[in-house]
């Protein structure tokens, strides 16, 4: 196995061990803690009344509007992490492509401020 | 690979696990002991010397509680909820090397055995990806409440970790940039040399906070946002939400998102000291003092710079607060991202310019 | 990596128009728009011109790029050509139909220009990675183009339909896409030919071709994947409708050209069949429920079903032929009809939004005596209509006769039947462009029409222009057809060389 795996190996060891603990634990808790689920305990938490309709109710629509703006610019920066690696290799026209790839998100961005979807109202 | 280097791995995951845990332990109570002093109170003062063992204590309280699950709950996400959490908080520490390499005789050969879970070649990506995987955790146990107050602590608890997160993958880039590398034990060692000023050595470190500044600072207040920290925690904001997306948890199911908030603080404090003040790089004095004494230096120095940070985490949080959700939003999409972009543009114009000259030169 | 610039020089003049007309809706003020239009006329003009450079001092060698994905020769300079023209005439149409409706005009123009752009990466594409970003850059804009009357219910189905249609498509295509790469390991045009032509017995290779072509029988509206073009053409703005039955379905059958001619001539026997049902069909359904419509987009919309079925006929010809110069004929038959096929179409549905506005109706029946109150635009009205019926002298006689000649030329028993089924439908499909001419010249004036009232109107001069050049285009066209036919063999060569 090369170097390159074992590395990842650690990580998926590292994951199993943590999952494995997590689970122990909550599987120990369910052991020794009391479970007496009244009625009333049971309910959904509403400040102490009676919840009101049901819990999932429509939400803002601009929370999914930043999604999409965080897709582009994160699918952005993944793509300048590799150009940042080999930005000494990859030279002038590297840098130059750079430029023009963030300045063209850069434009994107005033756009949408201008649109003002960026305004939370 | 033979069974030594299992077992090393295996012992390294170990170290890391307890070494995480015991961390997370006392920054509980290092918060709420710098928060009491801030406020003229005495703070925990019962649970074992300086109530140090408080936290202890409230986690064995919370262990032995009963954990009520709501009626009208998702059951299968509500559960995986709180693991979702606390699983990537402890992998996104690994790639965090905290000691410098040292080597031991085991079964005739020298191993070198790193301080670190493990040397990723994509270090710094798999950072960003971990700390995206915890906004799941965040958002399932908002969701699958099915209840309103962890629903709308979830939401705002998505948007705000994607904007910044976003402008934290941004402000890396110009260390990558920098480094030239991605893994994690380069960036650190990039570091550990003197600056040269005008060519002369003015013997101080090499620090990427030096020359990266305006990174740093994104970084830092990404990160805060990251965690969901204060001024940022609109995400629990118990004035409004209640308890945000943890609302309907209890007993040790509360606990791992607890668990998960202040290891993920840890280690955004050993991020930025990793990536922008040289890691564990610092005098070891290898011959002056005992070998051991020399091994040992590297790692005080790595803890030493994240108290720092740790102590400005709750200072932070001692003293601002909290912000609107539109400041939060503006804050992130219209002065960070931008920011970074400029100052990713800057930066690399900059290196071009040394690297291969001027344009018309 | 050498780029080679000269040769992507029309790809870059309109990706930085495409910035520069964002640029410019950023900074303009909203009754300045209109300059966003004029950016993008003068930059897709702009971009024709290294297209004439590359062709005249280009040199007979191809310029390829990118490992041989991304090639520059005679087939993609006269396709690249087509698209900027075609193109540019949408943009003119555009012009007034945009500005009357008063918002969103800049994004308007930059979604144009970059479905324009990806059908420009389709022209050059060899290999399955650049035709699928080609035809997604080509397809993703028009979404939202089909849906831009916000306003209108039948907008907003337009563009649902398109889109959900348009996603499936989108998949199938690329399941076929991924077999082709997994059974063949090459995902370059060439390397599947070679790779195919040892595969032959293989049923997951055939089916993979199958689903290709399905997925590109969507992106043309062949029968029977042709469920969203008719609500898409009504419910869209009327020049989005022109670009998405010339500009789309060409980069479609541009694809189509370019996988059977290169990537699969060694299994003829699997699309050769199969693009002779799709070819029936489409003829025969589109023309026939063509003949029942009332309203004249609709009819445009099932008359360019029938039309692409028409450019579907010269496949089946090569593909029961083993005979190069037969092939290259066919090939050459189908660029000819795409190429004619795009100046008549736009020039009709310029037609169709000018008579549109005129009368305030989109139903036949409202045009009628149009001839009286705005007879230019009758003539020309008469001029596309005949064209596209394929009446002498006009360009879309030559389009049916190369075409013929292509599928009578192997002499084989399917392909005369299929040549039979064409020529039925070429007398159907005279039979509903006929009625179009006969409202507009011999119905008098429908009830409460006074001439006065719409003769108040005057054109504007983009569409003119447009019309102009479509007309000008479609008339010399037919009467030197065979001069504009030496110019496509060339580009024929290209596509079917190597066979």
């Amino acid at each position: 196995m090369s170097e390159y795996f074992q590395d990842y190996v650690a990580v998926a060891a590292f994951a199993a061990f943590g999952l494995v603990l997590v689970v122990l634990t909550l599987g120990i808790t369910y052991l020794v803690r009391p479970s007496n689920p009244t009625k009333e305990k049971v309910t959904t938490y509403e400040c102490g009344v009676d919840p009101v309709g049901e819990g999932w109710n429509h939400t803002f629509i601009r929370y999914y509007i930043f999604g999409l703006l965080f897709v582009v610019f994160d699918v952005e920066a993944v793509f300048l992490f590799p150009w940042a690696v080999a930005a000494e290799s990859l030279g002038v026209p590297g840098m130059i492509a750079v430029v023009i790839f963030i300045l063209t998100l850069l434009e994107g961005l005033l756009y949408a401020v201008r649109k003002g979807v960026l305004k939370w109202e | 690979m033979d069974w030594i280097d299992v077992l090393l791995v295996v012992a390294r995951v170990v170290a890391v696990f307890a070494l995480l845990m015991g961390v997370c332990t006392l920054l509980v109570w290092f918060e709420r002991k710098v928060v009491a002093d801030m406020q003229n109170r005495v703070g925990p003062d019962r649970a074992g010397p300086w109530g140090i063992l408080q936290t202890v204590a409230d986690g064995v309280k919370l262990f032995f509680k009963e954990q009520v699950t709501p009626r009208k709950v998702e059951l299968g996400l509500y559960l995986a909820a709180p693991m979702l959490a606390a699983v990537p908080a402890f992998l996104m520490f690994m790639v965090v090397p905290f000691g410098r390499p040292f080597t031991i005789t085991l079964g005739g050969e020298e191993r070198l055995v790193p301080l670190q879970g493990a040397d990723l070649n994509v270090g710094l990506l798999y950072v960003l990806a971990m700390s995206s995987v915890a906004v799941y955790a965040v958002v399932l146990a908002g969701w699958s409440s099915g209840s309103k107050y962890p629903l709308l602590g979830g939401v705002r608890a998505t948007a705000q970790a994607i904007s910044y997160e976003a402008a934290m993958g941004l402000s890396l880039v110009p260390v990558v940039l920098f480094t030239g590398s991605m893994r994690i034990s380069e960036i650190v060692a990039a570091q550990s040399s003197t600056l040269t000023f005008l060519g002369w050595n003015i013997g101080f470190p090499a620090w990427n906070v030096v020359v990266l500044a305006p990174s740093f600072l994104i970084f830092t207040i990404s990160a805060v946002a990251e965690t969901n920290r204060a001024p940022f925690d609109l995400v629990e904001a118990e004035q409004e939400i209640v308890g945000g997306f943890h609302t309907e948890y209890s007993g040790l199911r509360f606990a791992l998102f607890f668990l998960a908030e202040y290891i993920n603080m840890f280690t955004m404090s050993a991020l930025a000291v990793t990536l922008f003040f040289g890691g564990w790089s610092g005098p070891a004095w290898d011959g002056v003092l005992p070998a051991a004494v020399s091994a040992l230096l590297p790692t005080v120095w790595f803890f030493v710079k994240v108290l720092v940070f740790l102590f400005i985490f709750v200072w932070l949080r001692a003293t601002l607060p909290r912000l609107r959700y539109d400041q939060l939003m503006t804050l992130g999409w219209k002065r960070l991202i931008p920011s970074s972009l400029v100052w990713l543009f800057f930066i690399g114009g900059a290196l071009a310019v040394r690297r291969f000259g001027l344009p018309w030169s | 990596m050498d780029l080679d610039y000269h040769a992507l020089a029309p790809e870059i003049v309109v990706a930085a128009t495409i910035l520069l007309v964002l640029g410019l809706d950023v900074a303009l003020p909203r009754r300045r728009k209109y300059w966003t239009a004029f950016a993008g006329v003068v930059g897709l003009t702009l971009a024709a011109v290294p297209l004439v450079t590359l062709a005249l001092g280009g040199g007979p060698g191809a310029r390829s790029m990118l490992g041989g994905g991304y090639v520059v020769d005679d087939f993609a300079l006269v396709l690249k050509a087509v698209f900027i023209a075609g193109g540019y005439l949408v943009l003119l149409m555009s012009v007034s139909y945009i500005e009357s409706d008063r918002y969103y005009q800049g994004e308007y123009y930059l979604l144009l220009l970059t479905s324009i752009l990806g059908s420009l990466i389709m022209a050059s594409s060899r290999d399955l990675i650049t035709v699928f970003v080609g035809l997604e850059l080509v397809t993703g804009p028009l979404f939202l183009l089909a849906g831009w009357r916000k306003g209108d219910a039948r907008s907003n189905e337009a563009s649902l339909k398109f889109f959900i249609l348009g996603v499936l498509s989108t998949a199938v295509l690329l399941y076929g896409m991924s077999f082709l790469y997994g059974l063949t390991g090459s995902v370059t045009f060439e390397g599947i030919r070679t790779a195919g032509a040892g595969l032959l017995d293989s049923g997951a290779f055939r089916l993979a071709v199958l689903f290709t072509l399905i997925g590109f029988g969507f992106k043309i509206t062949a029968v029977p994947f042709h469920f969203w073009a008719p609500d898409t053409y009504e419910g869209a703005p009327t020049p989005v409708t022109a670009y998405l039955s010339v500009g789309s379905k060409a980069a479609g059958f541009v694809g189509l050209l370019l996988l059977c001619y290169r990537a699969f001539p060694s299994v003829t026997e699997i699309w050769g069949p199969a693009l002779w049902v799709l070819a029936a069909l489409s003829m025969t359904l589109g023309n026939l429920t063509a003949l029942r419509q009332d309203n004249i987009v609709r009819m445009l919309a099932y008359s360019s079903i029938a039309q692409g079925g028409f450019i579907l006929v010269p496949f089946a010809a090569a593909a029961v032929t083993n005979d190069p110069l037969v092939i290259q004929e066919a090939a050459s038959a189908t660029i000819v009809y795409v190429i004619i096929y795009a100046f008549m179409n736009l020039g009709a549905f310029a037609v169709v939004i000018e008579g549109a506005r005129r009368t305030g109706t989109s139903m036949i029946d409202g045009w009628a005596g149009m001839w009286r109150y705005a007879p230019r635009l009758a003539v020309l009205g008469a001029v596309f209509f005949f064209s596209l019926a394929g009446i002498p002298p006009l360009a879309g006689w030559y389009a049916k006769f190369a075409m013929f000649l292509a599928i009578l030329r192997p002499g084989n028993p399917w392909t005369a039947a299929l040549a039979v089924i064409a020529a039925v439908n070429a007398v159907i499909a005279l039979v509903y462009y006929a009625r179009v001419g006969k409202t507009m010249w011999m119905d008098p004036l429908p009830d409460g029409a006074s001439d006065g009232e719409r003769t108040a109107r005057p054109m504007s001069g983009a569409l003119a222009l447009a019309l102009g050049i479509s007309v000008i285009f479609v008339i010399l066209a037919g009467v030197l057809p065979f001069q504009l036919a030496g110019v496509f063999a060339e580009a024929a060569k290209v596509v079917t060389a190597g066979i």
